[in-house]
Protein backbone atom coordinates (compact mmCIF):
# COMPACT_ATOMS: atom_id res chain seq x y z
CA UNK A 1 0.00 0.00 0.00
CA UNK A 2 1.05 3.58 -0.58
CA UNK A 3 2.73 5.36 2.35
CA UNK A 4 5.40 8.05 2.71
CA UNK A 5 8.98 6.78 2.96
CA UNK A 6 9.93 9.17 5.76
CA UNK A 7 8.06 11.62 7.90
CA UNK A 8 8.83 14.69 9.93
CA UNK A 9 6.07 14.38 12.55
CA UNK A 10 4.22 11.15 13.44
CA UNK A 11 0.90 12.77 14.33
CA UNK A 12 -0.89 15.66 12.76
CA UNK A 13 -3.98 17.76 13.50
CA UNK A 14 -7.09 16.82 11.55
CA UNK A 15 -7.79 20.13 9.78
CA UNK A 16 -10.63 20.78 7.31
CA UNK A 17 -10.72 20.23 3.57
CA UNK A 18 -12.16 23.24 1.74
CA UNK A 19 -12.47 24.60 -1.77
CA UNK A 20 -12.15 22.91 -5.13
CA UNK A 21 -9.17 21.26 -6.80
CA UNK A 22 -7.40 24.04 -8.68
CA UNK A 23 -4.64 21.67 -9.78
CA UNK A 24 -4.82 18.08 -10.94
CA UNK A 25 -8.37 18.61 -12.22
CA UNK A 26 -7.84 17.54 -15.85
CA UNK A 27 -7.05 14.20 -17.46
CA UNK A 28 -3.36 14.74 -18.20
CA UNK A 29 -1.73 11.34 -18.74
CA UNK A 30 -4.31 8.76 -19.80
CA UNK A 31 -7.43 8.83 -21.94
CA UNK A 32 -10.09 8.33 -19.27
CA UNK A 33 -10.08 9.42 -15.65
CA UNK A 34 -12.02 9.10 -12.40
CA UNK A 35 -12.80 12.52 -10.97
CA UNK A 36 -13.77 13.23 -7.39
CA UNK A 37 -16.95 15.30 -6.84
CA UNK A 38 -16.84 15.70 -3.06
CA UNK A 39 -14.45 16.58 -0.29
CA UNK A 40 -13.07 13.52 1.42
CA UNK A 41 -10.18 11.53 2.77
CA UNK A 42 -9.16 8.44 0.80
CA UNK A 43 -7.23 5.90 2.83
CA UNK A 44 -4.29 3.98 1.43
CA UNK A 45 -6.39 0.77 1.70
CA UNK A 46 -9.13 2.33 -0.43
CA UNK A 47 -6.60 3.55 -3.02
CA UNK A 48 -5.15 0.05 -3.23
CA UNK A 49 -8.58 -1.63 -3.41
CA UNK A 50 -9.57 0.63 -6.29
CA UNK A 51 -6.26 -0.05 -8.06
CA UNK A 52 -6.80 -3.81 -7.77
CA UNK A 53 -10.39 -3.46 -9.04
CA UNK A 54 -9.13 -1.62 -12.13
CA UNK A 55 -6.19 -3.92 -12.90
CA UNK A 56 -8.32 -7.08 -12.47
CA UNK A 57 -10.95 -5.79 -14.86
CA UNK A 58 -8.47 -4.52 -17.46
CA UNK A 59 -6.43 -7.76 -17.20
CA UNK A 60 -3.60 -7.24 -19.72
CA UNK A 61 -2.55 -4.10 -21.53
CA UNK A 62 -3.44 -0.60 -20.54
CA UNK A 63 -1.60 1.78 -18.27
CA UNK A 64 -2.84 3.16 -14.98
CA UNK A 65 -1.88 6.37 -13.22
CA UNK A 66 -2.76 7.02 -9.57
CA UNK A 67 -2.74 10.78 -9.07
CA UNK A 68 -3.35 10.95 -5.34
CA UNK A 69 -0.94 10.00 -2.59
CA UNK A 70 -1.84 9.29 1.06
CA UNK A 71 0.61 11.49 2.97
CA UNK A 72 -1.52 12.53 5.96
CA UNK A 73 -1.20 10.30 9.07
CA UNK A 74 -4.39 9.25 10.86
CA UNK A 75 -4.48 8.30 14.53
CA UNK A 76 -7.02 6.32 16.57
CA UNK A 77 -7.47 5.38 20.18
CA UNK A 78 -7.81 1.68 21.04
CA UNK A 79 -11.26 0.26 21.76
CA UNK A 80 -12.71 0.69 25.28
CA UNK A 81 -10.29 3.42 26.29
CA UNK A 82 -11.47 6.51 28.16
CA UNK A 83 -10.96 9.95 26.67
CA UNK A 84 -7.76 11.82 27.57
CA UNK A 85 -4.27 10.46 28.14
CA UNK A 86 -3.02 11.95 24.91
CA UNK A 87 -3.56 11.48 21.21
CA UNK A 88 -3.99 7.94 19.84
CA UNK A 89 -1.45 5.94 17.89
CA UNK A 90 -1.00 6.33 14.12
CA UNK A 91 -3.13 3.74 12.30
CA UNK A 92 -2.81 4.67 8.64
CA UNK A 93 -2.50 7.24 5.91
CA UNK A 94 -5.02 9.24 3.94
CA UNK A 95 -5.04 11.41 0.84
CA UNK A 96 -7.26 14.50 1.17
CA UNK A 97 -9.27 15.15 -2.00
CA UNK A 98 -11.26 18.13 -3.17
CA UNK A 99 -14.05 18.24 -5.79
CA UNK A 100 -12.51 18.17 -9.26
CA UNK A 101 -9.47 16.08 -8.41
CA UNK A 102 -8.66 13.40 -11.00
CA UNK A 103 -7.69 10.39 -8.88
CA UNK A 104 -7.08 7.65 -11.46
CA UNK A 105 -6.26 7.74 -15.15
CA UNK A 106 -6.28 4.89 -17.61
CA UNK A 107 -5.07 4.52 -21.19
CA UNK A 108 -4.47 1.79 -23.76
CA UNK A 109 -7.83 0.03 -23.37
CA UNK A 110 -11.23 0.36 -25.04
CA UNK A 111 -13.38 3.17 -23.71
CA UNK A 112 -16.12 0.81 -22.55
CA UNK A 113 -13.63 -1.43 -20.69
CA UNK A 114 -12.02 1.64 -19.10
CA UNK A 115 -15.39 3.01 -17.98
CA UNK A 116 -16.38 -0.32 -16.41
CA UNK A 117 -12.99 -0.61 -14.66
CA UNK A 118 -13.28 2.91 -13.24
CA UNK A 119 -16.88 2.26 -12.15
CA UNK A 120 -15.66 -0.77 -10.20
CA UNK A 121 -12.93 1.39 -8.66
CA UNK A 122 -15.49 4.06 -7.73
CA UNK A 123 -17.37 1.49 -5.65
CA UNK A 124 -14.30 1.16 -3.41
CA UNK A 125 -14.08 4.90 -2.69
CA UNK A 126 -15.90 6.94 -0.03
CA UNK A 127 -16.67 9.90 -2.33
CA UNK A 128 -18.98 10.61 -5.26
CA UNK A 129 -17.12 10.37 -8.54
CA UNK A 130 -17.52 10.95 -12.26
CA UNK A 131 -15.81 9.38 -15.25
CA UNK A 132 -14.17 11.98 -17.47
CA UNK A 133 -12.66 11.59 -20.92
CA UNK A 134 -9.66 13.56 -22.08
CA UNK A 135 -10.52 16.52 -24.29
CA UNK A 136 -9.15 16.48 -27.83
CA UNK A 137 -6.72 19.26 -28.61
CA UNK B 1 -10.82 21.44 -41.35
CA UNK B 2 -12.90 21.55 -44.51
CA UNK B 3 -15.27 24.25 -43.33
CA UNK B 4 -14.47 27.54 -41.62
CA UNK B 5 -16.16 27.84 -38.23
CA UNK B 6 -17.70 31.19 -37.29
CA UNK B 7 -18.46 32.45 -33.81
CA UNK B 8 -20.28 35.65 -32.91
CA UNK B 9 -19.17 37.62 -29.86
CA UNK B 10 -20.27 40.91 -28.37
CA UNK B 11 -17.92 43.38 -26.69
CA UNK B 12 -18.01 43.35 -22.90
CA UNK B 13 -17.57 46.32 -20.59
CA UNK B 14 -18.24 44.37 -17.39
CA UNK B 15 -15.16 43.21 -15.47
CA UNK B 16 -14.48 41.86 -12.00
CA UNK B 17 -15.40 38.63 -10.23
CA UNK B 18 -18.96 39.48 -9.11
CA UNK B 19 -20.29 41.10 -12.31
CA UNK B 20 -18.65 38.42 -14.47
CA UNK B 21 -20.39 35.74 -12.36
CA UNK B 22 -23.69 37.42 -13.25
CA UNK B 23 -22.79 37.15 -16.96
CA UNK B 24 -22.18 33.42 -16.54
CA UNK B 25 -25.60 33.11 -14.91
CA UNK B 26 -27.14 34.40 -18.16
CA UNK B 27 -25.49 31.59 -20.16
CA UNK B 28 -22.65 33.74 -21.48
CA UNK B 29 -18.94 33.11 -21.25
CA UNK B 30 -16.56 36.02 -20.59
CA UNK B 31 -13.53 36.04 -22.83
CA UNK B 32 -10.80 38.12 -24.33
CA UNK B 33 -9.47 38.60 -27.83
CA UNK B 34 -5.87 39.67 -28.29
CA UNK B 35 -3.23 39.58 -30.99
CA UNK B 36 0.45 40.24 -31.55
CA UNK B 37 -0.15 43.89 -32.45
CA UNK B 38 -1.35 44.73 -28.93
CA UNK B 39 -5.06 44.79 -29.76
CA UNK B 40 -7.13 43.72 -26.77
CA UNK B 41 -10.94 43.37 -26.77
CA UNK B 42 -13.05 42.01 -23.90
CA UNK B 43 -15.88 39.87 -25.29
CA UNK B 44 -18.75 37.66 -24.20
CA UNK B 45 -20.04 34.62 -26.11
CA UNK B 46 -23.08 32.33 -25.66
CA UNK B 47 -21.80 29.17 -23.95
CA UNK B 48 -23.61 26.71 -26.24
CA UNK B 49 -22.23 28.28 -29.42
CA UNK B 50 -18.75 28.37 -27.94
CA UNK B 51 -18.77 24.73 -26.84
CA UNK B 52 -20.02 23.62 -30.29
CA UNK B 53 -17.30 25.66 -32.00
CA UNK B 54 -14.66 24.29 -29.59
CA UNK B 55 -15.71 20.71 -30.38
CA UNK B 56 -15.01 21.42 -34.05
CA UNK B 57 -11.83 23.49 -33.91
CA UNK B 58 -10.19 22.53 -30.63
CA UNK B 59 -7.03 24.46 -29.86
CA UNK B 60 -5.38 23.96 -33.23
CA UNK B 61 -7.79 25.10 -35.96
CA UNK B 62 -8.72 28.61 -36.98
CA UNK B 63 -12.17 30.07 -36.41
CA UNK B 64 -13.57 33.42 -37.50
CA UNK B 65 -14.54 35.51 -34.52
CA UNK B 66 -17.21 38.04 -35.46
CA UNK B 67 -17.23 40.91 -33.01
CA UNK B 68 -20.25 43.18 -33.20
CA UNK B 69 -18.86 46.67 -32.44
CA UNK B 70 -21.19 49.71 -32.70
CA UNK B 71 -23.38 47.99 -35.27
CA UNK B 72 -20.34 47.10 -37.35
CA UNK B 73 -19.22 43.46 -37.49
CA UNK B 74 -15.46 42.95 -37.46
CA UNK B 75 -14.12 39.53 -38.49
CA UNK B 76 -11.03 38.31 -36.67
CA UNK B 77 -9.39 35.02 -37.63
CA UNK B 78 -8.33 33.47 -34.32
CA UNK B 79 -7.26 30.39 -32.46
CA UNK B 80 -8.74 29.36 -29.13
CA UNK B 81 -5.64 29.86 -27.01
CA UNK B 82 -7.04 28.76 -23.66
CA UNK B 83 -10.37 27.50 -22.40
CA UNK B 84 -10.85 27.48 -18.66
CA UNK B 85 -13.43 25.09 -17.25
CA UNK B 86 -15.01 24.68 -13.82
CA UNK B 87 -13.04 22.09 -11.78
CA UNK B 88 -15.81 19.49 -11.93
CA UNK B 89 -18.80 20.88 -13.85
CA UNK B 90 -18.68 21.04 -17.64
CA UNK B 91 -19.21 24.82 -17.52
CA UNK B 92 -16.76 27.00 -19.44
CA UNK B 93 -15.54 29.83 -17.22
CA UNK B 94 -13.37 31.86 -19.58
CA UNK B 95 -11.91 31.77 -23.06
CA UNK B 96 -8.89 33.39 -24.70
CA UNK B 97 -8.81 34.05 -28.44
CA UNK B 98 -5.47 34.67 -30.11
CA UNK B 99 -5.75 36.75 -33.24
CA UNK B 100 -3.58 35.44 -36.07
CA UNK B 101 -2.37 36.55 -39.47
CA UNK B 102 -3.57 34.06 -42.08
CA UNK B 103 -0.45 34.67 -44.18
CA UNK B 104 2.02 33.79 -41.41
CA UNK B 105 2.91 30.30 -40.23
CA UNK B 106 1.75 29.16 -36.78
CA UNK B 107 2.84 26.38 -34.44
CA UNK B 108 0.16 24.09 -33.02
CA UNK B 109 -0.06 20.62 -31.47
CA UNK B 110 -2.10 18.03 -33.37
CA UNK B 111 -2.82 14.37 -32.59
CA UNK B 112 -1.05 11.36 -34.12
CA UNK B 113 -3.34 8.85 -35.86
CA UNK B 114 -2.11 5.29 -36.53
CA UNK B 115 -3.38 3.37 -39.55
CA UNK B 116 -2.74 -0.08 -41.00
CA UNK B 117 -2.13 -3.53 -39.57
CA UNK B 118 1.49 -3.70 -38.48
CA UNK B 119 3.64 -6.61 -39.76
CA UNK B 120 5.40 -6.87 -36.41
CA UNK B 121 2.10 -7.11 -34.51
CA UNK B 122 0.97 -9.98 -36.78
CA UNK B 123 4.19 -11.79 -35.76
CA UNK B 124 3.44 -11.27 -32.05
CA UNK B 125 5.06 -7.89 -31.35
CA UNK B 126 3.46 -5.06 -29.39
CA UNK B 127 2.80 -1.67 -30.98
CA UNK B 128 3.72 1.23 -28.70
CA UNK B 129 2.72 4.81 -29.46
CA UNK B 130 5.20 7.00 -27.57
CA UNK B 131 3.81 10.39 -28.62
CA UNK B 132 0.10 11.13 -28.83
CA UNK B 133 0.68 14.63 -30.21
CA UNK B 134 3.22 16.37 -32.41
CA UNK B 135 3.98 20.06 -32.85
CA UNK B 136 3.65 21.25 -36.42
CA UNK B 137 4.32 24.50 -38.24
CA UNK B 138 2.18 25.58 -41.18
CA UNK B 139 -0.17 28.25 -42.49
CA UNK B 140 -3.27 28.64 -40.29
CA UNK B 141 -5.73 27.36 -42.88
CA UNK B 142 -3.58 24.34 -43.76
CA UNK B 143 -3.57 22.74 -40.30
CA UNK B 144 -4.45 19.03 -40.78
CA UNK B 145 -6.81 17.21 -38.39
CA UNK B 146 -4.05 14.74 -37.48
CA UNK B 147 -0.66 13.41 -38.54
CA UNK B 148 -1.43 10.04 -40.08
CA UNK B 149 1.25 7.36 -39.63
CA UNK B 150 0.98 4.15 -41.61
CA UNK B 151 2.57 1.33 -39.59
CA UNK B 152 1.89 -1.49 -42.09
CA UNK B 153 5.58 -2.01 -42.96
CA UNK B 154 6.92 -1.84 -39.39
CA UNK B 155 8.55 -4.97 -38.06
CA UNK B 156 9.49 -6.14 -34.56
CA UNK B 157 12.21 -3.99 -33.01
CA UNK B 158 11.67 -1.14 -35.45
CA UNK B 159 11.02 2.43 -34.29
CA UNK B 160 9.75 5.40 -36.28
CA UNK B 161 11.66 8.59 -35.44
CA UNK B 162 10.03 12.00 -35.64
CA UNK B 163 12.42 12.99 -38.45
CA UNK B 164 10.97 10.16 -40.58
CA UNK B 165 7.34 11.17 -40.06
CA UNK B 166 5.75 12.16 -43.35
CA UNK B 167 3.73 15.34 -42.90
CA UNK B 168 1.27 16.65 -45.50
CA UNK B 169 2.51 19.20 -48.04
CA UNK B 170 3.15 22.62 -46.53
CA UNK B 171 3.31 21.20 -43.03
CA UNK B 172 6.55 20.62 -41.11
CA UNK B 173 6.94 18.78 -37.83
CA UNK B 174 8.84 20.80 -35.22
CA UNK B 175 11.22 19.05 -32.79
CA UNK B 176 14.50 19.57 -30.93
CA UNK B 177 15.50 15.95 -30.37
CA UNK B 178 14.87 13.18 -32.87
CA UNK B 179 12.60 11.14 -30.55
CA UNK B 180 10.65 7.97 -31.37
CA UNK B 181 6.98 8.43 -32.16
CA UNK B 182 5.90 4.82 -32.53
CA UNK B 183 7.66 1.47 -32.16
CA UNK B 184 7.08 -2.26 -32.21
CA UNK B 185 8.46 -4.01 -29.11
CA UNK B 186 9.31 -7.69 -28.89
CA UNK B 187 6.81 -9.73 -26.85
CA UNK B 188 9.63 -10.68 -24.40
CA UNK B 189 10.52 -7.03 -23.74
CA UNK B 190 6.88 -6.24 -23.11
CA UNK B 191 6.49 -9.24 -20.75
CA UNK B 192 9.63 -8.17 -18.82
CA UNK B 193 8.28 -4.62 -18.47
CA UNK B 194 4.97 -6.01 -17.18
CA UNK B 195 6.76 -8.32 -14.71
CA UNK B 196 8.77 -5.36 -13.40
CA UNK B 197 5.55 -3.38 -12.93
CA UNK B 198 3.95 -6.34 -11.13
CA UNK B 199 6.95 -6.63 -8.79
CA UNK B 200 6.67 -2.92 -7.95
CA UNK B 201 2.97 -3.30 -7.11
Amino acid sequence: MLAPKKLKFRKRQKGRIKGMAQRGNTVSFGEVGLKCLEHGKITSQQIEAARIAISRHVKRGGKLWIRIFPDIPITAKPAEVRQGKGKGAPVGWVAPVQPGRVMYELSGVDLEVAKEALTRAAHKLPVKTAIVVREAI
Amino acid sequence: MSQQVELTATPRSITGTGPVKAIRGEGLVPGVYYNGQGENILVQIPELALSKAYEKVGLSHVLTLKIDQDGKVIEKPSLIRELKRHPFKRQILHVDFLGIDLTKKIRVDIPVRITGKCKGVVLGGVLNVFREHLTIECLPLAVPDAIVIDVTEMEIGQNLQVADVKAPEGVSVVYDENFSVVGVATPEAEAEAEAAEGAQA
